[in-house]
């Protein structure tokens, strides 16, 4: 049940999709031709970096390759989330966002792997590494989600908080919906594709195993553990980053400290 | 209750060296921009100063908590905050803040009488004319019986007659449950009827005239 390898030159043949794409640019006079290089080179080139490291990794099992790699895949997935951060963040934020990322992911990680699939050595490369891209990559999104919802609307209902709390309400009070709207905006895409799943696409990993010679009837098992992990994993980390979020943007005296630089770019 | 204020800064807003408020109704006035709205603020402390000291019945503001304080002294904005929902539940969102018990419909109807508002309980809130809005606020500021109220161009939304029978009937509930109202207003004739004192800002200053 092996699956068939590709050689260069068939890979290479895929490429043509890239000179048909230049192509249809510069006729069209759309201009991208640059970008359309850069993102093929880039794609090419950190996927083959990440094959070599994940051989590496996978010849030599131990339980600190593995935890370097889960590492510099939440440093990046952090990375990230400040860059597309729509609204400039607090430190505070940047350090409570960084923290429920980490918590939020490790936990779902080692809880679904330790306890679910129950893999012996638990530090086994080929099932942790590929399981914590996929809840780190999905709790990223999410919470991104959530932060700039969040942010967004701290700006936009400035003056109905404030009204809230001239009429004695906490910050805690004052902040409820707005806490309750980044947790549903955060989990709904997640839960809208869980709709279409296995209607109207076949989900990556379960494709994945499945042309790695898997039964189809296992496949969906795994498929179907990782989307509630997932959902966990960004359940988890949301919960964290809101509850602990909406505080920074109060001071000791329970004021608004949304100030001017928190405008949008 | 006694609103002291002693050599007090905020931002280039304002700058007062001294000022006391002891009376049970002030009128503040002063152009736009002078640092009126700003003075509401830091009394309701949504805003901290910079720098000098703000008592009140001779105890520092910081040594007050702040919801139990902005729960006894109530700021009502000169735009009118109107929250998602119907005029009930605009109405009665402050009290269930504070945990107290909602007054029944009847109450609720005929302080909208009081304030010729001609709407339901289940109207959306929304819906109302600005002027109508600026009523709700008042409704539900005066519904938290609050000791002090800080207005901020209460009737700005409101035409001369609307206004002067608002602020009579506003009045009237303040003094029945005994609060103090302290109000910032553009109209020097509100201002001469209703305060017994009027406070004047000018470039962030404090200038009275006797």
């Amino acid at each position: 049940m092996n699956i068939l390898d590709i050689s260069y030159f068939q890979l290479a043949l895929s490429f043509l999709f890239i000179i048909l794409l230049i192509l249809v640019s510069a006729i069209r006079k759309i201009g991208k031709q640059k970008l359309i290089i850069i993102a093929s080179l880039r794609m090419t080139v950190q996927l083959v970096a990440a094959g070599y490291l994940l051989t590496i990794v996978f010849e030599n099992p131990s339980w600190y390759l593995t935890a370097a790699t889960i590492m510099i895949m939440l440093f990046f997935a952090i990375i990230n989330i400040f860059k597309r951060s729509i609204n400039p963040i607090s430190n505070k934020l940047k350090i409570i966002v960084a923290g429920s990322l980490i918590l939020g992911s490790l936990f779902t990680v080692l809880f679904f792997i330790i306890i679910i699939v129950r893999v012996f050595p638990w530090y086994s490369p080929q099932y942790f590494i590929p399981i914590s891209g996929m809840i780190i990559g999905n709790s990223m999104t999410g919470i991104l989600l959530g932060l700039n919802k969040m942010s967004d609307d701290f700006i936009e209902k400035r003056d109905i908080i404030e009204n809230s709390l001239m009429l004695g309400a906490t910050a805690k009070q004052a902040t409820n919906d707005i806490v309750n709207k980044s947790i549903e905006t955060s989990l709904l895409p997640t839960l809208n594709s869980m709709l279409g799943m296995g209607i109207i696409s076949l989900p990556g990993m379960m494709t994945g195993q499945i042309l790695s010679g898997t039964l189809p009837t296992v496949a969906i098992k795994y498929q179907i553990g990782i989307m509630l992990a997932i959902l966990g994993a960004i359940t988890i980390t949301v919960i964290i980053f809101v509850l602990l979020g909406y505080k920074t943007y109060f001071n000791n005296r329970e004021q608004l400290v949304v100030e001017t630089k928190f405008k949008k770019n | 209750m006694k609103f002291s204020f002693n050599k007090i800064k905020y931002k280039h807003i304002l700058n007062i060296e001294r000022l006391e408020i002891n009376e049970n109704a002030v009128a503040i006035v002063g152009k736009s921009g002078c640092g009126k709205s700003t003075l509401l603020r830091i009394m309701a402390n949504i805003i901290s100063l910079d720098s000098g000291d703000y008592l009140i019945d001779d105890i520092n503001i910081n040594d007050y908590n702040a919801v139990s304080f902005r729960r006894i002294v109530t700021l009502m904005n000169q735009k009118p905050i109107i929250y998602f929902g119907s005029v009930k539940d605009n109405i009665v969102i402050g009290m269930l803040y504070q945990n107290k018990t909602t007054p029944d419909d009847k109450k609720i109807t005929d302080l909208l009488n009081a304030f010729n508002i001609n709407c339901t309980l289940e109207s959306s809130a929304k819906s109302l004319s600005l002027g109508e809005q600026q009523r709700i606020c008042m409704i539900r500021s005066l519904l938290l019986q609050s000791k002090v109220y800080l207005l901020d161009e209460p009737t700005s939304s409101l035409d001369k007659e609307t206004e002067d029978a608002a602020m009579t009937t506003f009045f009237d509930t303040a003094k029945s449950i005994g609060s103090q109202v302290i109000f910032v207003t553009h109209n020097p004739i509100i201002a001469e009827k209703y305060a017994e004192r009027i406070i004047t800002v000018e470039g962030g200053m404090v200038c009275e005239y006797p």
